[in-house]
């Protein structure tokens, strides 16, 4: 077990590790630090974040709010929110860029037609600025905040919004006195995730700064590492900020909430609608699903089945000529075969850790230690942006002793490494909830820990497999920053080839390739639920 | 089956303030024996039980199961529960739903490599004991709580563990249901003659099935020894109280003998070397009259109000009130022809035999009162003084 933790440990900590070594190496500060754009980043960082955190935190609670009073018989918009998490942000954002981009974005066609902006040829949206970025971010995260949220208020105990209600306070004066203390717990986490994607966000600064030249700590690590020669030493300068700042969070969430099993077992009792069922939640979290998920993905098919991107939509000349020429495509037929390979073979790996780990967390009381350190290293891949670990996988792996660059090797590591939280946090919650009782019992009739394991825990644990590998494959299918760090010509993955794509102008070939995404990661989700049964979804 | 000896167990759980939930217990399970741990919630019944299963790790002491020592602390053995050779039935029944019953009573058979066990139809024995033949190939989702109950029971017993453990194992189950198993439980154990260790809170379960009977209190035991011998010399109040003697009458001493705040005491005390003492007496013994039907060997206490009156079916309860505040039950059988009046707000006496009422110091007159009952009886004959 010990050998495990320090597997474990290390397979985390050494990449982090390797970023704060290297930092200190050849004026790796002075080099990042001097620099004229610096602070400007810096301060791009800083607006975006705090932007994009407010954005997703007020959005995230009202929809979650929302998606409990729906109208009957409209109870199925609740799961709209969540969607948008299974569109690849890469694909979302493409698809805004087809929707806002300032000629040709289709959104900003159909606005110029209205009187106010009839004389412009251009915008009146730019995608490429900061506020859309932080609209596309916050936007993004907000899916996030709803997912936690929403489990939040239904673990409250509606009695008590009633008490204080028959008590006479006002609807909204119960909202803030009552029921946002109550789901206390959620809104730490929920807030402590935000602030951490939002830090790490990559993708959105990426695609739409890129035009404008809006440069945020991590795209300034990704511009040192392709520039020539690459400056390792500074890359790993700039990433020591987020390396901290990480490490604060995950240390002050673990502070306020104790352990995770607090929270993982707080849900249970069924909240009841409170109150008249409200239709502003109706058009609320429909515009929301409308902006993030289904104007995107239309947007993205009509350039795909379009001769070419322009202003104008023309159903006439629709054709499927991209789609053929994509399957005929090399780099887009290996970039798939590489994601679903190593998505695939990173599941098998991860699966089992996470178990692992899970039971040590949640059965070994006799290790306090270890499952204190098991704990915290556990929680480390979640608190960092993947960009972070991508650059500690590329500092770690690729010199002596261990040279992996450019091997499949490297890009799955960093893929399990990334992947653990998850694997572990949904595993431990479906141990915490299956209780020590199955546990116990079958020792007590006289199996040993291997026997307990095999024919008790992991039968019972089936479906929680299937919704661990379910998330996982689906975040994995998604995955850019990381990819974008460790990838080689051979390791191409969906994400990294879009890019490519995308730098290169070819838009049809993109739609095309983020359809492919999106299709690629709901054939994932289909299967881990055949195999995990309906069990699974519960999970998500 | 084997004999199982605890000494000096002890448990400590780390928390804010340390807290201590078994503390030096010492006792013996004889082979073929069936104690009884009994308390109230939270006294440490299922913690000692869990040590004993391996489940907990014990803070001090020695548990020796047989000839083999399965836990001491002060050797440093700490043997895991599935090296113990005990079966153990749980309270929320912990049947493995993914199994059928079959497999889950045949378990403890292939986890302890026992072959001889399935060729020679262990498993039909054991579900034949608990009355479960038909039942075997259903899951345990498919069975009522009765059902679970009893394959449980098969589950525990089948592999012939040296000793079986329950953890209140009917608490999960209606009344009705409750009686019907205990009763199937007693006689297996009559059958079998199974070692075992058998935690409850509930008084009339422990009287029924305990050979012995524990009482615990706050980690410690308190009085052990036969149900009749528990039963009928309750050894502290605290034991008086928990077996049944739910009346209590404060006494304090005058220089002319015992006196209660409550009323006129009638009716000889013996003397007990303490200033106050608490008389116990079972609602069952108490009828009510006046001074003048007191018979010898009898005591009263007069000057109560009634103050409710329950009718139960077979009896009534009624409730005395005292001037003092204290009330004394009393139930009273309802024998058909000789009506029972009580009316609300009437003056009565509240009257028993002086055998059935127990003594305890609760002020030590010089030396520590233990709560130890003065003498075996009270004495009778010889008036108290009046106060
Ligand atoms: N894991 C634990 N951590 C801390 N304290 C505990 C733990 N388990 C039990 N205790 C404490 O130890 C004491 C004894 O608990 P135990 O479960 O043995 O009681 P019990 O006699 O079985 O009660 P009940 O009849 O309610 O089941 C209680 O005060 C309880 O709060
Ligand atoms: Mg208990």
């Amino acid at each position: 077990m010990v050998l495990f933790i320090v597997f474990v440990g290390l397979l985390v900590l050494r990449p982090i590790y390797f970023i704060i070594d290297r930092s200190t190496l050849n004026n790796g500060f002075t080099t990042a630090f001097t620099d004229p754009f610096i602070w400007q980043a810096i301060g791009t960082t800083i607006v975006l974040t705090v932007g994009a955190v407010v954005l997703a935190l007020v959005v995230g609670t009202a929809l979650a709010w929302f998606s409990l009073r729906l109208p009957r018989g409209l109870g199925w918009m609740s799961a709209l929110p969540v969607m948008s998490i299974l569109m690849p942000s890469v694909a979302s954002i493409t698809g805004w860029i087809f929707l806002f981009s300032p000629r040709v974005g289709f959104a900003n066609t159909v606005l110029r037609t209205l009187p106010w902006w009839s004389d412009q040829t251009s915008g009146p949206i730019d995608v490429y600025t900061t506020p859309w970025i932080i609209l596309c971010t916050g936007l993004q995260i907000a899916a996030f905040v709803y997912l936690f949220m929403s489990s939040g208020f239904t673990g409250v105990n509606s009695d008590l919004i009633e008490a204080a209600e028959v008590a006479g306070s006002s609807k909204l004066g119960v909202f803030f006195r009552v029921t946002l203390p109550l789901v206390r717990p959620s809104l730490v986490y929920a807030t402590a995730t935000a602030i951490l994607l939002a830090l790490g966000q990559f993708t959105a600064p990426l695609l739409l700064g890129r035009n404008s030249n809006i440069q945020v700590l991590t795209t300034r690590i990704f511009t040192y590492l392709n520039s020539s020669p690459v400056d390792f030493n500074a890359a790993a300068a700039l990433g020591v900020p987020l390396v901290v700042i990480g490490m604060i969070i995950v240390f002050g969430q673990r502070a306020l909430l104790g352990n995770q099993s607090r929270f993982v077992t707080h849900g249970g009792k069924g909240f009841k609608a409170v109150g008249r069922p409200s239709w502003s939640g109706v058009v609320w979290i429909g515009a929301y699903a409308l902006l993030t998920a289904v104007l995107p993905l239309l947007a993205i098919i009509i350039v795909a089945v379009s001769p070419r991107w322009s202003a104008d939509i023309v159903p006439s000349t629709f054709t499927l000529e991209h789609f053929t020429s994509a399957l005929n495509s090399p780099e887009i037929l290996s970039s798939v075969k590489n994601s679903v390979l190593f998505s695939l073979t990173s599941i098998l790996i991860v699966i089992p850790i996470g178990f692992l780990c899970s039971a040590i967390l949640v059965y070994g009381r006799r290790f306090k230690l270890c499952q204190i350190i098991l704990d915290f290293v556990v929680a480390m891949p979640l608190g960092m942006p993947a960009l972070i670990f991508g650059l500690g996988f590329l500092l770690a792996y690729s010199g002596p002793p261990i040279n992996l660059y450019g091997t499949s090797s490297v890009v799955i590591a960093v893929y399990v490494t990334l992947m653990i939280p998850f694997s572990v946090r949904l595993q431990s919650a479906a141990m915490l909830s299956l209780g020590k009782q199955y546990i116990e019992a079958s020792q007590v009739a006289g199996a040993n820990l291997w026997r307990t394991m095999l024919s008790v825990l992991l039968p019972l644990m089936r479906s929680a497999f299937g919704a661990a590998a379910a998330l996982i494959f689906l975040l994995l299918s998604h995955e850019f920053a990381a990819s974008m760090l460790v990838r080689a010509p051979t390791t191409q993955v969906m994400g990294t080839t879009l890019y490519d794509l995308l730098e290169f102008g070819s838009y049809s070939a993109v739609a095309v390739l983020a359809l492919i995404m999106a299709a690629v990661s709901l054939v994932g989700l289909g299967l881990a639920f055949l195999l995990g049964g309906r069990g699974a979804l519960k999970g998500l | 089956m084997s004999k199982l000896e605890i000494q000096g167990l002890r448990k400590e759980f780390a928390g804010r303030r340390n807290h201590v939930a078994v503390n030096d217990l010492t006792f013996t399970v004889d082979e073929g024996e069936l104690l009884v741990l009994l308390g109230s919630s939270g006294c440490g019944k299922t913690t000692t039980l869990r040590m004993v299963a391996g489940l907990e790790q014990a803070s001090a002491g020695r548990i020796s199961i047989g000839n083999k020592v399965v836990c001491d602390t002060t050797r440093r053995v700490d043997l895991s529960p599935n090296r113990r050779d005990v079966g153990m039935v749980f309270q929320s029944f912990a049947l493995w739903p993914h199994m059928t019953v079959r497999r889950n009573i045949g378990y403890p058979l292939r986890a302890r490599g026992l072959k001889q066990g399935f060729k020679e139809g262990w498993i039909d024995e054991a579900a034949r004991m608990v009355d479960c033949t038909e039942l075997l190939d259903r899951y345990p989702g498919q069975l009522s709580g009765g059902q679970q109950q009893r394959v449980a029971v098969a589950r525990a017993l089948v592999a012939r563990p040296s000793l079986l453990l329950f953890d209140e194992p009917l608490s999960n189950l209606d009344a009705r249901l409750r009686d019907q198993l205990r009763n199937e439980i007693h006689q297996l154990h009559q059958r079998v003659g199974f070692t075992g260790l058998y935690v409850t809170h509930d008084q009339s379960e422990a009287l029924a099935l305990g050979d012995r009977l524990a009482i615990m209190r706050a980690g410690q035991i308190e009085q052990l020894g036969r149900p009749r011998e528990v039963y009928e010399n309750p050894a502290t109040e605290f034991v008086a109280e928990f077996i049944g003697m739910g009346n209590s009458i404060s006494l304090y001493k005058t220089p002319s003998g015992w006196a209660s705040k409550s009323g006129q005491l009638v009716g000889r005390v013996p003397d007990v070397s303490a200033e106050t003492a608490n008389l116990r007496v079972r609602q069952q013994a108490i009828r009510l009259g006046t001074i003048d039907s007191l018979a010898p060997g009898e005591m009263g206490v007069e000057g109560g109000t009634i103050a409710d009156v329950e009718y139960g079916g077979a009896s009534v309860d009624v409730v005395v009130k005292f001037v003092d505040g204290r009330s004394v039950s009393s139930r009273i059988p309802l024998t058909g022809e000789g009506e029972h009046r009580f009316e609300l707000g009437s003056r009565t006496t509240v009257i028993f035999s002086a055998r059935d009422a127990k003594l305890f110091p609760t002020s030590p007159a010089g030396s520590a009162g233990t709560g130890q009952p003065a003498h075996n009886d009270v004495a009778p004959e010889q008036k108290a003084g009046v106060s």
